[in-house]
């Protein structure tokens, strides 16, 4: 069987038979602009290692584009590669940061299952996306659990988005196959001159969301999205709509102290890692973060 | 409909039941030391809400229509609960600092402080969540400020339906800080805390029916119906306070479809100037 029988089996399985990895990870702040206090960001649009995601924009415009953990342009933070057929577990996670005035802050590590470049963001109504590409297999459930964000990026560039505020909304089929279901009002409003690498609907005041696009009354996933919708021109800049599933948070207070997290014993829930996961971190600003603010931590994976 | 196991909870958590929100109050207002404080008022995410309609006319309160903290869509036939809580601010000036998440169902807003009338209220909208008034509890936000020192008395219909139930006189404190709590006080030893004491005996309030000032003052304030849900304190700067509702309390408090939430506090000085953020997770089944 699959995954840890017990203690005792956890603890032969990282020590004895080796199962265990350690991940060191650095991710930058926002190259180009200062975050904002209440807002989120993706931080694989910063620099570090893992490095910059320069595959967000590309491609054929809507069409879904799958990640991984090879992923080259979209890197993602290393997990030991695949276990299968056994499975993968997140044991323990930490991030710190040494930067003026980047504290408070949460973190969220998410697994990228593959994103929608909209380069058409002037185009106003319903826009098919081409699902040719289905979301990785293996790595979830029919969607169950799966969510969806809007982040603004466009390959290397740091090109900000457009002097707009339209409202997104998308429609999908949820987890249990029903089709059509749409954001639901309030809709979320794009945020104007949203910089690269910030979740655009995201922050403080009405119609704003974070870190995803709420989902219809009862539905827990995504199973594909089949449309996306501008109500208004967003004039210009490049948006993707990103598919992940979160695994976990960190809130983070202090300057200088780690914000550490034990998922064995502290919060006893041991996150699975599927083969392929494309990992990487969204951050909520708790404070004008300033450019290029460092951030470092590591992450800790066993499997069984 | 809800958790029969911890086993249910981790299937329900893993098949994705669950939603994560983040949220951020800024206050402007310098509140003062013991004095609770509703921060539904203050500026932030979720955006504020002033308890401005129809005078002395109950009003209901929902999601959909005052935009409370987001904790997902409606769920029904499922139970959505409370499975975490976070808050953190990185200014200690107010902390620490209780905190208490509720459940806003209904206002009366404007209630006169100028005249010692009976000042009959207005109940043709009747609770939205919580209709029999179980739990449900009744608090005084000051919407302008008076000089203090006079007292109050409800008249109110309690849980079991029965009118003409009374709180005693209340007396307000003397802050006329917009968005306080008038009848808490940690120096005046009739003040009630957050909430107002209730007939012997009772333990919800359905509607309020009237009120009356024992001595006319110059301020307005809402009278409020509130569900506590959940309580945390957050102690200094240095550290999140993370609350597990099921590994640290032993319960997933239920939040009821379309709820408009809000945080009430107590700080220990003032909260101008200081953002509290913090996050929500709801999982449900």
């Amino acid at each position: 069987m699959a995954g840890y029988a017990s203690l005792d089996d956890f603890i032969s399985s990282t020590t004895v038979d080796g199962k265990f990895v350690r991940t060191d990870w650095n991710k930058n702040a926002l190259p180009t602009t200062a975050q904002t206090a209440g807002t989120w960001y993706d931080l694989s649009c910063g620099a570090g290692n893992p490095g910059s995601d320069t595959a967000y924009g590309g491609g054929t415009n809507l069409a879904f584009q799958a990640l991984s953990d090879t992923s080259t342009t979209s890197p993602g933070i290393q997990h030991g590669g695949d276990v299968s057929p056994e499975t993968k577990h997140i044991i323990n996670a930490s991030a710190f940061s040494a930067a003026a005035t980047s504290m408070p802050a949460v973190f969220m590590l998410v697994d990228r299952l593959g994103f929608y470049p909209i380069t058409t963001v002037t185009t106003t109504g319903n826009q098919a996306l081409n699902n040719t590409v289905p979301f990785p297999a293996g790595r979830h459930t029919n969607g169950q659990g799966l969510r969806a964000y809007v982040v603004c990026s466009s390959g290397a560039a740091t090109t900000a988005m457009g002097a707009g505020t339209p409202n997104i909304q998308i429609t999908y089929t949820d987890q249990a196959g029903n089709t059509g279901n749409t954001t639901p009002t309030v809709l979320p409003a794009g945020t104007t001159a949203a910089p690269k690498g910030s979740i655009v609907y995201s922050g403080t005041g009405a119609g704003k969301y974070g870190p995803f696009l709420p989902l219809a009354a009862g539905d827990s996933g995504i199973r594909s999205v089949e449309q996306f919708n501008l109500s208004a021109s967003y004039v210009s800049g490049v948006l993707n709509l990103v598919i992940c599933r979160p695994l976990l948070t960190l809130p983070m207070t202090t300057i200088g102290v780690a914000a550490e997290r034990d998922l064995l014993n502290q919060v006893p829930s041991l996150p699975r890692i599927y083969d392929g996961a494309n990992l990487a971190w969204l951050m909520y600003a708790g404070a004008a973060t300033p450019v290029n603010s460092a951030f470092y931590g590591h992450l800790d994976f066993g499997w069984s | 409909m809800g958790f029969a196991s911890v086993g249910e909870y981790a299937a329900a958590s893993e098949a994705g039941q669950t939603w994560l929100s983040t949220w951020r109050k800024s206050p402007s207002q310098a509140t003062t030391i013991g004095i609770w404080f509703d921060l539904s008022m203050s500026p932030g995410q979720p955006v504020p809400q002033y308890y401005a309609s129809a005078p002395g006319v109950a009003a209901p309160m929902a999601y959909t229509d005052q935009q409370g903290m987001f904790a997902g869509h409606s769920v029904a036939p499922a139970t959505k609960h409370l499975a975490r809580l976070t808050v953190m601010s990185s200014v200690a000036t107010a902390l620490p600092m209780p905190m208490m998440l509720c459940d806003y169902l209904l206002y009366y807003p404007f209630i006169d402080e100028g005249t010692t009338d009976e000042q009959i209220l207005d109940n043709t909208a009747p609770l939205p969540r919580y209709a029999s008034g179980e739990g449900v509890r009744m608090m005084a936000v000051s919407v302008a400020g008076r000089t203090g020192g006079q007292s109050f008395t409800v008249s109110y219909t309690n849980s079991a339906g029965v009118a003409g139930r009374t709180t005693g006189p209340v007396v307000q404190n003397s802050v006329s800080l917009i968005g306080s709590i008038v009848t808490s006080d940690r120096a005046n030893a009739a003040a009630r805390g957050p909430f107002l004491p209730l007939q012997a005996g009772d333990t919800g309030v359905r509607s309020i029916d009237s009120i009356t000032m024992a001595g006319a003052d110059v301020g307005l304030f809402t009278l409020v119906l509130v569900k506590p849900l959940a309580q945390l304190q957050l102690r200094g700067v240095d550290a999140p306070v993370e609350a597990n509702y099921l590994t640290d309390f032993g319960q997933l408090p239920t939040i009821v479809d379309d709820a408009y939430l809000n945080f009430l506090a107590c700080p220990s000085g003032s909260l101008a100037a200081t953002a509290l953020h913090g996050d929500i997770t709801v999982v449900w089944n």
